[in-house]
């Protein structure tokens, strides 16, 4: 037998079985990732408690120094949380509003705006601007 | 070994088909083992393609010249290195190398986003399948490297002379690296249309891969253009060729992409305008390669006659339709949402995508017009370089011209607006009045263009410095990469800058000479003066080599440089083929080409460029290639990078999940 006939029959075979695992053997996974996860109690209660530590990770950062970049970082890894959660049944939109608020209720916390001369960020009491000097307007 | 190169791509084929079918079927009757099955489609299709590309590549290095691509491309006496080439310099060949990028690069998607429960996944893999599926057609049915020849030869032709460059053995993998990688953020955008556009971050990960897309694509046309100034020695770097232009025009789009996917991103705006880009930036990927390789145009570049053009023209065309129509589809879902906050710099960045926009239709009408004019009149013309500079100069000028203004621009928060529009507007006339006088009041067009790109090139940098101080001072992390990153998109602005003054500076003070001298004779020539110091000729394999050896004088009579240029006549075809000599130095390259030679009159002819800046030209490139990496950093290990723009109202993205 030709040896690259073989090769390509081996092939053939490797591809229908990655191709037809799902149907012989079923899917491994949901298709909605970490639903699973937060429809269990004990699931849902850790990704709240990891909300709440990057909340207070967030806030002790911004003690010393918050930018922009540490922000989004910690809004993503919240964000994230919701994200991988797909549609489950029952309280899924009870947690998701719960993780949305306190998404909102950190960024309140955590308002910052920008310094009109540099663009850097300006944090909550500062009277000028931590890196241009420039005052810092209402 | 060819059989089984067949065999695979067949086999790829047919798993991208059923990977389309199974991928659709999931998504819209939420079956999770259609969804499962469609992604086993891609892996197969992935291993299967790879085998067919091993099988070619393995067919080159060994030299099976029982297959017409091996024999037509390479031959007993290629390097090994220029073997591996030969697999993208024919049409069948690069076609399974795009094939080969787009299935791995649908793995990597696929694995990346399988888990995430956005519902964009299954789409991402219907649109990888379809794009490799056609490119694996079009090898399958239209350009397969693996047809055999009736009987062996006993050596093939060889490479073309031309691309034996270590420059056209990376430059086509960039080029094509960068046309391919812009299937990701199209997908991803395909994905969310069908989807539904707010399903998940995906325009995050849309931007990352645009970002890599860019890269690529700026490192390709960069060294493009280095290789055919060094190889097809007619003193220029860009001739406005129609392949030329095809790179260029998803350049072009894929930089407004930038800008607007930046902007979609951090305030849900110009989402519309978004979507546009990304669609339009993957169909002129499409339609670079549809114009190299359907033989619709004539060019160096081209791959000739090819039977292929209606199937992709086709394909192209479907894919438009597709695209388009989920677009309208969806566009109710599409529209901003009511916001006071436009974002940061607004103004600028829509500017700057305008612009490129408008390049994009002049670049596309210029390269398009004869063709229409073919097909409507049955006319022939052509399009000159003059055109282009004509219509690309004054967009150039107005994009360094928003540079230099940008902290005056609406959507700017700047402390004193009179006082810095003052001290901009004497920096612009004090630095117009000094380059003119250098100039001795020869051009002020340049001047003017020079004055521009210096006032843009003084704002980008203070702007980078007080950037890059605020990323260091507010980084609670890694400040270094903090720093880095913010510093990237203006680092790419400074390679832009500094690419166009060069440009400028080259196309308006070139000079240009020729001369015939015997061997020993002095003569100056394009402002340069040249001594003919020898003449030789030797017998190689395939050609005769004429080496000429010039010394270039400098202003105090001494020799400056010694410089080889050479001229290949090859035997079978008679065709010559110039190795360029160039001294390079950081005002100028001094430029010459072996035109005629005559071993025993002991004359030659040369033609003598002076080509100005043309160093900052590459440089500039490489700048902006490098701020590209610095802004497609990670922001942390496993996580995308952030946005160029400091953009402050986020909370609309954030909260839209």
């Amino acid at each position: 037998m030709n040896m690259y006939l073989l090769v390509a029959f081996l092939l053939l075979v490797a591809m229908l079985f990655l191709i037809l695992r799902p149907f012989l053997l079923g899917a491994a996974e949901p298709v909605t990732g970490l639903a699973a996860d937060l429809s269990d109690p004990g699931a849902r209660a850790r990704s709240m408690a990891k909300v709440e530590r990057v909340g207070r990770a967030a806030e002790g950062a911004a003690a010393v120094a918050t930018s922009d970049d540490t922000l989004e970082a910690e809004s993503d890894e919240q964000v994230a949380v919701v994200e991988d959660a797909a549609p489950a049944p029952a309280s899924t939109d009870d947690i998701r509003a719960q993780v949305e608020a306190a998404i909102a209720a950190r960024k309140a916390a955590l308002q910052v705006k920008p310094c009109s001369g540099c663009d850097a960020t300006v944090q909550p009491g500062d009277a000028f601007c931590r890196s241009c000097g420039t005052k810092v307007t209402a | 070994m060819s059989e089984l190169g067949s065999y695979a791509i067949a086999l790829a084929l047919a798993a991208a088909l059923w990977g389309v079918v199974a991928s659709i079927i999931g998504a819209t009757r939420k079956r999770e083992d259609f969804v499962r099955s469609a992604e086993g489609a891609v892996y197969a299709m992935a291993l299967a393609v790879c085998v067919a590309a091993g099988s070619l590549l393995t067919l080159l290095v060994t030299g099976d010249f029982s297959v017409a691509y091996v024999a037509d491309y390479t031959s007993k006496s290629l390097a090994v290195p220029y073997r591996f080439a030969a697999m993208w310099a024919g049409q069948g060949g690069s076609l399974l190398l795009w094939t080969w990028f787009s299935a791995i690069l649908a793995v990597i998607i696929t694995v990346q986003n399988r888990r995430k429960g956005w519902g964009v996944a299954p789409y991402a893999v219907t649109t990888f399948c379809v794009v490799t599926g056609l490119f694996a057609a079009l090898v399958t049915v239209v350009e397969s490297p693996f047809t055999l020849l009736p009987a062996p030869v006993a050596d093939g032709q060889g490479l073309n002379p031309l691309l034996q460059n270590p420059l056209q053995i990376i430059h086509p993998l960039a080029l094509y690296g960068g046309f391919i990688l812009y299937t990701v953020p199209f997908a991803l955008t395909i994905s969310a249309l069908a989807a539904g556009p707010d399903k998940g971050p995906w325009i995050k990960v849309a931007t990352r891969w645009n970002a890599y897309s860019w890269i690529a694509l700026t490192a390709g046309i960069i060294l493009g253009a280095r290789w055919a100034y060094a190889e097809l020695g007619w003193g220029g770097y860009w001739g406005w060729d129609p392949v030329e232009n095809a790179s260029l025009l998803p350049w072009l789009t894929g930089t407004a992409l930038l800008h607007t996917t930046l902007t979609h991103w951090k305030t849900g705006r110009l989402r519309v305008l978004g979507f546009v880009m990304v669609i339009t930036t993957f169909i002129l990927c499409l339609f670079g390669t549809f114009l190299t390789r359907s033989g619709v145009i004539s060019s160096v570049h081209a791959f000739g006659q090819s039977s292929l053009g209606p199937i992709m023209g086709g394909a192209i065309f479907l894919i438009l339709l597709v695209s388009g129509a989920l677009l309208v589809w969806r566009l109710p879902m599409l529209r901003a949402p009511k916001s006071d906050a436009l974002g940061h710099g607004w103004f600028g960045q829509r500017a700057l995508a305008v612009l490129m926009i408008a390049l994009t239709v002049a670049v596309l009408w210029g390269t398009m017009y004869p063709l229409f004019l073919r097909v409507l009149r049955d006319q022939e013309i052509s399009v000159t370089p003059e055109f282009f500079r004509a219509v690309c100069t004054p967009l150039g000028v107005a994009v360094l011209a928003i540079f230099a203004v940008s902290p005056l621009l609406p959507g700017q928060s700047v402390e004193n607006r009179r006082r810095e529009t003052i001290v901009r507007g004497v920096i612009a006339a004090v630095s117009f009045v000094g380059l003119f006088a250098l100039s001795s009041w020869q051009n002020p067009g340049v001047a003017l263009v020079l004055a521009v790109a210096l006032l843009a090139m003084i704002t980008v940098v203070r702007k980078l410095a007080m950037r890059v101080t605020s990323a260091w001072s507010s980084s609670a992390d890694s400040k270094v990469l903090a720093a880095l990153r913010a510093s990237g998109p203006y680092v790419a602005h400074v390679g832009l800058i500094v690419m166009l003054a060069a440009v400028t500076l080259n196309a308006s003070l070139q000079q240009e000479g020729r001369v015939t001298l015997k061997v020993g004779q002095t003569a100056t020539v394009a402002g340069q003066t040249v001594k003919i110091v020898d003449l030789q000729a030797a017998q190689l394999a395939e050609s005769t080599a004429f080496v000429a050896t010039v010394n270039l004088i400098g202003g105090d009579g001494g020799t400056m440089a010694v410089v080889a240029t050479e001229q290949d006549q090859f035997t079978a075809t008679g065709e010559t083929h110039a190795n360029v000599g160039i001294h390079v130095r950081p005002t100028e390259d001094i430029y010459l080409v072996l035109e005629a030679a005559d071993t025993s009159a002991k004359t030659v002819t040369l033609n003598v460029f002076t080509n100005p800046a043309v160093l900052w030209i590459w440089m500039g490139g490489l700048i902006m290639a490098l701020g590209g990496i610095l802004f497609a950093l990670p922001r942390r290990i496993g996580a995308p990078p952030m946005p160029l723009e400091t953009v402050h109202d986020h909370d609309n993205e954030l909260v839209r999940v």
